[in-house]
């Protein structure tokens, strides 16, 4: 075995790196030439200081350096620090999730809403879409539903979804509640109302503006 | 006999040799270990793998220093391990230490042996 696989192996042995590993081996370095420089060959070295294994291993031992494997308290402190780093981004992860998820509350709860207002609001909705007064719709609504509430697409959605209906009777039934969802906050309602053939729930969404936010059929 | 009682006990004794070694001068790696093994009677013959982990651990404590020196000439680079002022004070106490170990040990052996 030449000098510079005996110290390639040697390096690969040792339980350590960095400039403590380079500062080993270039001690033993400087030792072996010394050697030759006073006339010993370099097998002779060799049969001195034993195969590399041998050498790494009385090093290691000498040291207290410990395996590669899990018993270094460098990899110990590696893993730990991993760990940490994850669950911290863990953590930070579900606080952004948690955040993002829509999460509801009592209506008025938040003071955006007035109870009655928003009850009233999604009545007069259903009663302007019953009476096919479109453009009262678009002026209630934010500018994004604009486009939905005219004559072709509402009265698409209600012969499609709703078929006849019929005379209306009566409001028979309404939920609401607050959903924040970020920075947003909506007021979600569903409004069940009688006809002569069939009952039909709205759901009706407000913004804080109380704009006509969200209108669904079924 | 099994060869680790004498290792155990030779042991205890190498950085008080060591650092006496370095009182003197200071010294490179393959000196100390020509120095051990001839002054020593070859009782102190000494393999790299236990001299460096020695002087690394001296080092770290502050009681031996060492540099790199330039080679002069022909001279090949040459890693000197020299003596600190704490070194020295440490090595004094070992001495004591070692002539009370001494005494004490001969004494013991001494009644035995009667």
């Amino acid at each position: 075995m030449n000098q510079e696989l005996y110290f390639k192996k040697l390096g690969k042995e040792l339980h350590c790196a960095g400039k403590k590993r380079a500062d080993i081996l270039e001690d033993l370095r400087a030792d072996v030439r010394e050697a030759i420089s006073q006339g010993e060959s370099w097998e002779q070295v060799m049969e001195r200081m034993g195969t590399p294994e041998e050498l790494a291993g009385e090093l290691n031992e000498n040291m207290g350096l410990k395996g590669k494997g899990f018993g270094g308290i460098r990899v110990w402190k590696t893993v730990l620090c991993t760990a940490g780093v994850i669950l911290f981004l863990l953590i930070l992860g579900g606080i952004w999730f948690y955040r993002s998820l829509p999460k509801s509350y009592e209506i008025g709860e938040s003071g955006l809403f007035d109870k009655e207002t928003v009850e009233t609001s999604a009545q007069e909705i259903v009663e302007l879409f019953d009476s096919g007064d479109y453009e009262a719709l678009q002026e209630k609504a934010i500018d994004e539903m604009k486009p939905f509430l005219t004559e072709e697409e509402l009265g698409k959605a209600r012969e499609e979804s709703l078929g006849e209906l019929g005379e209306f009777q009566k409001f028979s039934g309404y939920i609401a509640a607050e959903i924040k969802q970020g920075k947003d906050t909506l007021a979600i309602t569903e409004v069940t109302a009688l006809y002569e053939e069939r009952s039909v729930i709205y759901r009706i969404s407000f913004d804080a503006d109380m704009k006509l936010a969200g209108l669904y059929m079924r | 006999m099994n060869p680790k009682y004498e290792r155990q006990l030779k042991k205890g004794v190498l950085e008080l040799l060591v650092l006496c070694l370095l009182r003197e001068e200071e010294k490179y790696g393959y000196q100390l270990l020509s120095e051990l093994r001839d002054r020593g009677g070859g009782m102190f013959a000494m393999k790299e793998g236990t001299l460096y982990p020695i002087l690394y651990r001296l080092e770290d404590d502050g009681l031996v220093i060492s540099r790199w020196r330039e080679p002069k000439g022909k001279e090949i680079s040459r890693k000197y391990y020299a003596l600190t002022r704490q070194g020295e004070e440490t090595l004094a106490d070992l001495r004591e230490l070692w002539a009370a170990f001494e005494e004490q040990v001969t004494a013991i052996l001494g009644e035995e042996s009667r």
